[in-house]
């Protein structure tokens, strides 16, 4: 553990690796590059580059101290920096709506941060120190006769890191902010820094309270009622959104809740399926916007009716698209089925006491809904039937910048789902 | 044979006798498929799309039946599906784009519930090796009898989905027609297979000798052999004819793997005639969708009323045809004849378990009628193609004087499994290990015959043509996806969901929306507060909160209009009370005053 400055005896800015660092890491990391490289292609003849760069980069550096971090307080510290340094990204194009949608972020992540604070205070009481720890740190001693006001601590905190992943009822920010950021943006917005919100619920429940206080309780329950909740919320508004990056955005939604549900199981399979899950949505959400902003720019709009029959114009590109929405909906060989299969034998494994069948058939009933509006798109940018014109347009050869960072991650979101062992951090059970 | 830590869970082979069978039977059947494409295909544009879709379902299939746990097969079984769906949007049209729509959702739901089966049988009972599932099954598992049946229910409804049961047999008569023949030839010769496969684990593996599973199965299996005959009676489609022949023989042989989970482990004839009508209508198919494919690809039409007569001088084609389907309705000799009679024995065998005359045998009944109506459909489709001539004299003559109506290797195609049906029916008939030519065996087969001939020439000649030819009288609303599935699942749901799901959604939103209105007012949007009174601003701003929950927008319009009103009213008011006139008015009403004070005073007194 290294110790980068000491305030006193309990807040120290400290950093290690752990599993769930190196998990983290792994995803920023690389989709940071990606998003980079394809921003050579985005951003190319935009104004106010040498803002989005330094934004960029200082984001990626925040999130990469923030995985390291070895207590709370540095987490903390640096969540809420990644917040700040991230909404200049957001605001980037800087007309009406960009600044309102970025204001609308800031307020949402400040909102749920004050919950956040609101456990700290209370779990520093609590707490033999502040240093994360398999098991969770908490004084067992002082916490007896006060269990209730410690549980409530961990609704909060799950609530307050809730509103980055995106969890009902504070998930509207990632519905306004993703369509109009810049498409790298968005795209490292969904990939990493709404599943900073998963990593801190990570550290709060699992590495600073611990499971077994929280199993069982009120606070799991309810939680994971929130959570189908946003599954199914998420799901059938994409279906119904007309819009692509909407579309994707409401998606994100629901599938980051995949997550916090094999979290709040409380099992060993279903939490394997939950970091799964988070490496898998990563590479392909992160993909998917990627494309949609090449889209956007080669039709013109931003409406998903335009896309009938791009794949004949562009079939690598939708290709790539398709691979990643089998992830999205967890078809096999991908990412996202093995971590759906064990985010379900997870939660059929805890017995009927939590909810063990219900979770499930939200989980496939919200699959359904995303073969519902990513196969669509598909099927009908492939096949566009009889009836199809061609818009007129002339193709345009897209450079490597788009086809390398996006071929990179559609081939690692099936990575995952065939040699899942290489990218778990420390290997599967 | 394992394959560790591929996929996470590992990937496991395994191989017995009717796995080793359908992968060889899979193996032929694409080849001939293939043997027959290339001229289809000609002139079509993505070739090269058709040959490799069809090589991943080929690899997929044969991962399918070769799979060694439950794991395995599914991978392979989601591969198989869609990898399929190119088939049949391959013609790129639009009822061909509808038909794999549906398709693709079948596929899709069907997966998704047998994967929600497969999990929970591998929760509950710990395993899902094929060699040691049954053992794991006795026991009942961790979580009890009913979750095994909650498992084997869904796993039953995704299998079946692909296998083409009721009440998911709508993709079958959609999906084709319109899929180039060799395509179809597979689809309903293979890919149906599969699903066969996984309800033969359901029926051996999970429950096995489970009274009430074997009558729901029976139950299914019946529904589906009839109406997939009755459909296919009443189609004057010739591919659809064929597609709904499938639904009605899948309904065969789940009957048959009902009676072979009713008698356990004495089901020996039963699953003799499972793998035999498998194979049966496996080879039969695929000659017969491929003669349907010569018809295509010559004329450009499927409807019987303009393909009539194609055949007429046509010997080879007509002999086929002819093989394909006497084999298919049970003629004896063939292997239909053997595979159906088998099936009919095991049913007796089941009913003797099941106890109950009645139902035996009226369930003996609707398996002899549809093996009829079997015959029916088939002479159906040979008098029409092949002996009637065409209504238009013209288009007679042009069908007549084709020569080169295909080419040498699709008749290789069309002819070996015909051959074969024939072969294998003899060879087996020669050995005639169950003794299946005697008098009381074959009496079930030619009640049979004497139902179809009846079929035929009673209702099909009679009912189901005019002078004109043939009628469609299958009702036009009688459709159960545009009736049911369609409205309940694409319309109501989806809305219902979505209405409930938008208010969630929306509900913080709107939270915040009331607070800017009541409590954190933005301070500098605010409209100024010395234009207009209290009472403007009270009405102004409850019409604002209506206007803004209506909106959804944080609305100040109608309080600033009416503050503006206000103000206007009194700009007017003190431009007035400035004016000249106004001063020489009130000065007039003064002067008034003072006269009428000056009049009371001199008359009062």
């Amino acid at each position: 553990m290294f110790t980068l400055y000491q305030f006193n005896d309990r807040l120290a800015l400290s950093y290690r690796i752990d599993r769930i660092s190196i998990v983290f890491l792994t995803a920023a990391v690389i989709l940071f590059a990606c998003a980079g490289v394809y921003s050579c292609y985005y951003m190319k003849g935009k104004e106010h580059l040498k803002r989005y760069w330094g934004f960029f980069v200082g984001v990626l550096c925040i999130i990469s101290l923030m995985a390291c971090s070895a207590n709370f307080f540095t987490f903390y510290v640096n969540y809420e920096l990644m917040t700040l340094l991230s909404s200049p990204l957001v605001m980037h194009e800087q007309t009406k709506e960009a600044r309102l949608a970025g204001f609308k972020y800031l307020i949402y992540s400040f909102f749920g941060a004050y919950f956040v604070l609101f456990g700290f205070y209370v779990l520093n009481k609590y707490c033999v120190d502040l240093t994360f720890a398999e098991g969770g740190r908490l004084d067992m001693t002082l916490v007896s006769g006060h269990e209730g006001i410690v549980l409530l601590a961990v609704f909060f905190m799950v609530i307050g890191f809730g509103v980055k992943a995106g969890m009902w009822p504070l998930h509207s920010w990632l519905t306004t902010a993703h369509p109009i950021a810049v498409s790298p943006a968005s795209a490292v917005l969904s990939g990493v820094i709404v599943k900073a919100g998963v990593i801190g619920v990570i550290r709060a429940v699992f590495y600073l309270v611990g499971a077994d206080f929280v199993k069982g309780t009120w606070v799991q329950y309810t939680w994971i009622i929130l959570i189908l909740l946003t599954i199914l919320m998420g799901s059938t508004l994409a279906y119904f959104e007309k819009e692509l990056k909407k579309r994707l955005a409401y998606s994100t939604i629901s599938q980051v809740s995949y997550i916090l549900f094999g979290l709040a199981m409380f099992n060993e399979t279903a939490y394997e399926g939950a970091l799964m899950q988070f490496l898998a949505h990563a590479f392909a959400k992160c993909a998917l916007f990627m494309i949609a902003g090449v889209f956007i720019i080669l039709t013109g709009s931003k409406n998903v009716e335009s896309l009938r029959g791009i794949g004949k114009k562009y079939p690598v590109l939708l290709w790539m698209f398709t691979i990643c929405s089998l992830s999205m909906v967890g078809i096999p060989p991908t990412g996202g089925f093995l971590a759906k299969w064990y985010l379900i034998v997870g939660s059929l494994d805890t017995g009927r006491a939590n909810f063990d069948w219900a979770g499930p058939v939200f989980l496939l009933i919200s699959a359904l809904l995303t073969a519902g509006y990513l196969f669509t798109i598909v099927m009908r940018g492939f096949f566009p039937g009889e009836d199809y014109v061609d818009d007129g347009r002339e193709k345009v050869k897209l450079p490597l910048t788009v086809y390398i960072p996006v071929g990179v991650l559609t081939v690692l979101c099936v990575l995952v789902g065939i040699i899942p062992n290489l990218f778990m951090g420390g290997g599967m059970r | 044979m394992a394959i560790s830590e591929f996929f996470g869970e590992g990937l496991f082979f395994s191989l017995d006798g009717l796995k080793t069978l359908y992968i060889i039977v899979s193996l032929f059947a694409w080849t001939i498929s293939f043997l027959f494409a290339p001229r289809y295909l000609s002139h079509d544009k993505h070739k090269v799309r058709f040959y490799v879709f069809s090589l991943i379902t080929l690899a997929a299939t044969v991962g399918v039946f070769a799979s060694g746990d439950l794991f395995t097969l599914f991978t392979f079984f989601e591969i198989m599906s869609l990898a399929s769906y190119v088939w049949v949007a391959q013609e790129e049209k639009n009822k061909a784009l509808k038909a794999a729509d549906t398709y693709m959702a079948v596929a899709v739901i069907g997966g998704l519930v047998l994967l929600m089966g497969i999990l929970l049988l591998y929760t509950n009972v710990g395993t899902l090796k094929l060699s040691e599932l049954k053992a794991a099954c006795e026991t009942g598992g961790r979580f009890g009898r009913g979750r095994i049946y909650a498992a084997a229910f869904c796993m039953f409804f995704g299998f079946s989905a692909k296998a083409g049961a009721f009440p998911i047999h709508i993709w079958l008569p959609k999906a084709h027609p319109v899929a180039p023949a060799p395509a179809s030839a597979l689809l309903s010769g293979v890919l149906t297979k599969a699903g066969i496969f996984g309800i033969l684990i359901v029926g051996y593996m999970v429950l096995p000798e489970d009274e009430l599973w074997g009558s729901f199965v029976m139950g299914i299996g019946i529904i589906t052999m009839v109406l997939g005959a009755m459909l296919a009676l009443f189609s004057t489609d010739i591919k659809r004819t064929l597609a709904c022949s499938s639904v009605s023989q899948i309904g065969f042989i789940i009957v048959g793997s009902a009676c072979g989970t009713l008698l356990g482990a004495e089901a020996g004839l039963a699953r003799y005639g499972i793998v035999l009508h498998m194979v049966n209508h496996t080879v039969v198919k695929l000659c017969v969708f491929l003669v349907a494919g010569v018809v295509y690809q010559n004329l450009h039409t499927l409807d019987l009323n303009d393909i009539r007569g194609f055949g007429k001088k046509k010997p080879f084609l007509a002999l086929s045809f002819a093989l394909g389907g006497m084999s298919l309705a049970g003629i004896p000799g063939f292997l239909g004849y053997l595979s159906k009679t088998a099936l009919h024995e095991g049913l007796l065998e089941a009913g003797e378990v099941l106890g109950n005359e009645v139902i035996v045998k009226g369930v003996e009944a609707m398996f002899l009628f549809s093996g009829g109506c079997t015959l029916a459909y088939m002479l159906k489709l040979f008098v029409c193609v092949f002996v009637e001539k065409n209504g238009d004299a013209g288009k007679q003559s042009q069908y007549d004087a084709k020569t080169d109506y295909m080419g040498i290797t699709q008749k290789a195609a069309v002819v070996i499994p015909a051959l074969l049906v024939l072969g294998l029916g003899i060879t087996i008939a020669v050995r005639d290990e169950y003794r299946f030519f005697n008098l009381h065996t074959m009496s079930g087969s030619f009640i049979s015959i004497a139902i179809g001939l009846f079929m035929y020439f009673i209702f099909v000649r009679k009912f189901l043509m005019s002078k004109s030819g043939y009628l469609n009288l299958w009702p036009k609303w009688l459709d159960i996806e545009e009736k049911v599935y369609k409205p309940l699942l694409v319309t109501l749901l989806p809305t219902a969901l979505g209405f409930l799901m938008r208010f969630l959604d929306e509900f913080i939103d709107r939270v915040v929306l009331i607070l800017r209105k009541t409590v954190y007012r933005d301070a500098n949007w605010a409209p100024e507060r010395i234009e207009g009174t209290w009472y403007t601003h009270l009405i102004g701003h409850a019409a604002d909160l209506v206007k803004s929950l209506k909106t959804g927008e944080v609305s100040y319009d109608i309080e600033h209009k009416l503050a503006l009103k206000h103000m206007e009213n009194e700009e007017n008011k003190s431009l007035a009370q400035r004016s000249l006139s106004y001063g020489l008015i009130l000065a007039c009403g003064g002067m008034f005053l003072m006269l009428g004070f000056i009049l009371y005073l001199v008359f009062a007194r």
